[in-house]
């Protein structure tokens, strides 16, 4: 079996399984009791108008076509139109989705590539002092709520210090006069940029490094480090060898954290008032404004999924067992 | 005379550990001259491979060398730091070769990869320069040229093999040192291995010190010899010199303890007891306590090694009764012969007259035609398509049409290659996996119609015994709670006379001691002992025992195989034996099969095997095993390749790849175990009755294939 046949097949796999996650999101969200229309009816309107609003949305249509309108506008890019801003879907998320991108997946990568290398330099040195208590700071950080650094670093650096802002993505002048990408080349974008992105590496930080320092005390003590060892191989040429074995349960978890950091950084939006998609997954669900919600559940899955096709195919590049086991 | 390689003086390596320190070698002396083949034996834990580590500066970091010199080509290197033994010994004059070859290479990079950094880091070569060097070490090894840019998972296990030994000649250093390279290698494996080893003789110049725990390997490899025993050498010389006279009671005892395949009557005597813990200081003889001949003397003082009045110059032992050893120890054999005969223990010969005995006996365990085929593909798009469309991949045929009879009171072996099937074997007869076909009849009925309550009073009258006693038992119970819960289990009278009585039996003496033990006080050998009194006290019918002696200390094993064979002469239990190794299968086997990818290729009793195997298998097998005899001049088994793939099976006969005597009706027709000649079946075309069948035969064998590049 060729490469290109194995990255075909995971291709297929990948597009048959986000249809099956949208259809079951879909359902699911069709099983919830009550919808927009109810919402309505508690606010007061009367029976006829509920009745309306059904009928106007297509709400009364039997399941099944009501499931192939949706995925048949999905598949075309119209995502419907949120019921709270009355702005269509995709209008709504685009901004906020970007917002907590920037903020996210560098904080993210950034937060594995350092966490990694910590992680690393931990288990090179076993039964080291440094290994020893190195590896408290990491734990306290993981078992501390992401909400509670944030505070602590505007404490410190907005508080008491003064060095940067409390919150919000920029300065109310530079926010209004630049409504679209421009507002990330600005400098006040920046400077309140830091305290959140540094919030987001160090609470993504613990998870690499723990898994990392298993990772090599493991592979070091395999049979061809050992090998390697005895070869007189130099130190670092040993350490690239064993960083390539470490590195891929590192990498396995990597997409599933940054889409879950995606819709978990709510808390830390919040703190800093940062007009992000875990505000508008929050503001959504008050407002049950489903569209919106299904929408970014739908994306936060298809990230996933991508990011997993993306490992595997990363993995046939460093391992090249990988394919072979498919024959 | 030449001036010694490698000298080693005075050694004491010491580890520090939490309970003290461990002095792991004690004043440890040898010399290697060029060119010499030198065999370090001794069981585990005697400090053989410590001794290697010091000598290779590799020690793990909480052990030091305390005292003596490690001198080579006259010149100290003990004293070196880990960069300057780098920048002048390592791999440039002394190289190692692993124990286990087959994860040594780094499965994420290509083999011409490592060698261009071993250069890197040893030599000033350029890349290309690296490389035609393997390449040159790759032909001398006899793997293909073109190979040397593959990654490690596209080799086969015996071409990773030969790949390490390539490796570490590469830098052509003066001295090989192999740490127990054949250990974890099935017999056919390492006959290879071997055979590898002693044709670079003739190619290359190097001393190679040999660390093993087989002295039938060093006997056959090696000009000279040291044996360890409890950290210290107990006797060195020329391995003629101490085989013919050795002179220290554990080298005797370790010769009566090792099987030989030339005569599988001989009783095999186990040494009793452990070495001395090394945490204490040990200021006498360390085999005192297991020693037949221990005198008060033994126990003052730790005996020096002294030079052997004999024609062997290098000849030491260190044991205050050399002199007089070889009379004591032939009259303590002498008398334990009489004795045993007066006990009536004299070992019954195998086959000729055990069969016969126990020929008219129930059939217990019977398999009659078993199957079990392993589908390949587990992801959801292969099953869709071989359910829909038909088009599976093959299946694995681990187990493909195996007929077998155990009768009552009988031991069988089954044995064959790493991959032959026979472990899965095992495992369907256990029940863990359900065969694809055939049937399995225990007592005549047939295993597939078993209800829950059957299948309780089978799992109670057919025991097994696993292979490696380091985990078969549960850390956490004692001894007690070992073999109460069964008892449990199956509503069994429990009494601690009945374990008591058990532990006796498999000589755990005194059982009061034992049985209060926890699963870390126990050693190896006291493991695997426990294990089967697990499965005895059930009073079983049958036992099925994978591999039950592999992993233990030679010495040990003797004494295992030993109560394997009293217990179930005693009790009336059948057995199934399992194993790659056929001189231990013949010591405990009325009957032994041969297992070729998935079917039996031949059956017959034991001594009619040895003495007349009629399948090029069978004889290859038992070409293959070492004999610990350094006069016997033991021909290579020629056994090209690996195991076919039991996914692609050949059509006609399975072994015709690998079979010196193949002729062209091989090619066209399957081999099936239906030739008879009396109680001895053969599955080859070489012995059937051809002009019965009807069959038209070219009487002359094909060329046997050459040994050459073994596609994966």
């Amino acid at each position: 079996m060729s490469r290109l046949y194995y990255y075909a097949r995971r291709m297929v796999v990948s597009i048959l399984l986000i249809f099956a996650i949208a259809t079951f999101l879909f359902f699911s969200f069709r099983l919830m009791p009550g919808d927009y229309a109810t919402l309505l009816l508690q606010q007061g309107a009367s029976a006829e108008q509920v009745e309306a609003v059904r009928e106007a949305w297509g709400l009364d249509e039997p399941l099944y076509i009501q499931y192939f309108t949706w995925m048949g506008n999905m598949m075309t890019g119209n995502a419907g139109m949120s019921r709270q801003f009355s702005k269509p879907v995709v209008d709504v998320v685009a901004p906020a989705l970007r917002n907590s991108m920037i903020l996210a997946l560098p904080g993210v990568l950034a937060a594995f590539v350092i966490g990694s290398l910590y992680g690393a330099l931990l288990g090179s040195n076993p039964g080291s002092t440094l290994e020893k208590y190195g590896i408290i700071p990491p734990n306290i950080v993981g078992t501390t709520p992401d909400f509670f650094i944030g505070i602590l670093l505007i404490a410190i650096f907005s508080m008491s210090l003064n060095l940067f802002p409390s919150g919000s993505i920029a300065s109310i002048e530079v926010v209004t006069n630049n409504p679209g990408w421009e507002i990330y080349l600005t400098e006040s974008f920046w400077y309140h940029y830091t305290l959140p992105f540094l919030t987001v590496v160090i609470k993504y930080m613990y998870y690499p490094t723990l898994v990392m320092r298993g990772s090599v005390v493991e592979v070091r003590n395999q049979e061809f480090a050992v090998y390697q060892r005895l070869l007189g191989l130099g130190k670092w040429t040993r350490f690239r060898h064993i960083m390539k074995h470490a590195s891929l349960p590192v990498i396995t978890v990597l997409p599933a954290v940054t889409a879950t950091s995606i819709s978990g950084l709510v808390l830390i939006e919040i703190v800093f008032n940062w007009p992000g998609i875990g505000q508008l997954l929050l503001t959504s669900v008050f407002a049950r404004d489903t569209p919106v919600i299904q929408f970014m559940f739908l994306l936060i899955a298809i990230w996933i999924v991508v990011g997993n096709f993306l490992v595997d195919i990363f993995y046939t590049i460093i391992d090249p067992r990988i394919t072979i086991e498919g024959e | 005379m030449t001036e010694p390689l490698l000298e080693v003086e005075g050694l004491d390596v010491t580890y520090q550990t939490k309970t003290g320190d461990l002095r792991a070698v004690t004043d440890a002396s040898l010399s290697i001259d060029p060119n010499e083949y030198f065999g370090l034996v001794g069981e585990s834990g005697c400090g053989k491979s410590t001794l290697a580590q010091a000598v290779t500066n590799s020690l793990d970091s909480n052990g030091a060398i305390t005292e003596g010199t490690i001198k080579y080509r006259g010149e100290e290197v003990q004293d070196l730091s880990e960069k300057e033994y780098n920048e002048k010994i390592r791999w440039k004059e002394i190289a190692v070769i692993p124990q286990s070859a087959m994860n040594s290479l780094d499965p994420l990079s290509r083999i011409s990869e490592l060698a261009i950094e071993v250069a890197e880091a040893h030599t000033d070569w350029s890349e290309e320069r690296a490389v035609d060097e393997l390449k040159q070490l790759f032909d001398v090894v006899g793997l293909p040229e073109s190979r040397v840019h593959d990654y490690p998972h596209q080799f086969s296990g015996g071409m990773k093999q030969r790949a390490i030994i390539a490796f570490s000649l590469l830098l052509e250093p003066s001295m090989v040192i192999a740490d127990e390279p054949t250990t974890a290698l099935d017999v056919i494996m390492q006959d290879q291995f071997l055979k590898h080893l002693d044709e670079l003789r003739e190619i290359r110049d190097f001393s190679l010190l040999f660390i093993t725990h087989d002295i039938a390997v060093v006997f056959e490899m090696c000009n000279s010899m040291a044996v360890m025993h409890g950290g210290q050498i107990a006797e060195q010389g020329t391995t003629e010199a101490v085989f013919d006279e050795p002179r220290h009671p554990y080298t005797i005892l370790l010769q009566q303890a090792f099987p030989d395949i030339r005569y599988p009557n001989r009783e095999l005597e186990g040494i009793e007891g452990v070495p001395p813990s090394l945490q204490e200081e040990v200021d006498y003889c360390t085999f005192a306590d297991r020693c037949p001949w221990a005198e008060q003397e033994c126990w003052e003082g730790a005996p020096p090694l002294e030079t052997v009045p004999d024609n062997d110059d290098a000849h030491e032992v260190a044991c205050i009764r050399n002199d007089e050893i070889e009379d004591l120890a032939a009259e303590y054999l002498d008398e334990r012969d009489v004795e045993g005969a007066a006990a009536g223990e004299t070992p019954v010969a195998k086959g000729a007259s055990a069969a016969a005995d126990r020929g008219d006996e129930e059939t217990v365990l019977e398999l009659d035609g078993l199957h079990k085929h392993f589908d390949q593909s587990t992801n959801i798009i292969d099953s869709i398509k071989s359910r829909f469309f038909g088009e599976g991949d093959e299946p694995v045929r681990a187990v493909d049409g195996v007929d077998l009879e155990l009768k009552g009171n009988q031991i069988q072996g089954v044995i064959g290659e790493s991959g032959c099937g026979k472990s899965t074997l095992l495992q369907t007869i256990m029940g863990k996996y359900s065969p694809t076909d055939g049937e399995i009849l225990f007592d005549g009925d047939p295993v597939s119609e078993f209800d829950k309550s059957d299948w309780k009073e089978f799992r109670q009258r057919v025991q097994i015994i696993l292979q490696d006693p380091f985990n078969t038992l549960n850390p956490h119970f004692t001894v007690r709670e070992t073999l109460m819960e069964p008892l449990r289990i199956h509503d069994m009278e429990r009494s601690e006379e009945r374990i008591l009585d058990i532990l006796e039996q498999v000589r755990l003496t005194p059982a009061e001691q034992y049985i209060d033990r926890s699963e870390s006080q126990l050693s190896g050998g006291e493991k695997q002992r426990v294990a089967i009194a697990r499965a005895l006290i059930l009073e079983p019918d049958v036992i099925l025992a994978d591999e039950p002696v592999s992993m233990l200390d030679v010495s040990t094993q003797a004494s295992v195989l030993d109560l394997l064979n009293d217990l179930t002469n005693e009790y009336g239990v059948s057995m199934l034996y399992i194993s790659h190794d056929l001189s231990t299968v013949s010591y405990v086997c009325d009957r032994v099969n041969v297992m070729y990818l998935g079917r039996l290729v031949e059956s017959a009793p034991t001594m009619e095997l040895l003495n007349g195997a009629k399948h090029p298998y069978t004889r290859s097998l038992l070409q293959a095993i070492p004999v610990p005899d350094p006069h016997h001049e033991r021909e290579w088994a020629e056994l090209p390749g690996t195991p076919g793939d039991a996914t692609d099976l050949p059509g006609g006969c399975r072994f015709k790849d690998r079979c010196p005597d193949r002729m062209d009706i091989c090619d066209t027709k399957p081999a099936y175990v239906d030739v008879e000649d009396g109680d001895h079946q053969t599955a080859c075309h070489l012995h059937y009755n051809h002009e019965e069948c009807g069959e038209e035969v070219a009487d002359t064998p094909a060329a046997a294939i050459s040994d050459g590049g073994e596609p994966r």
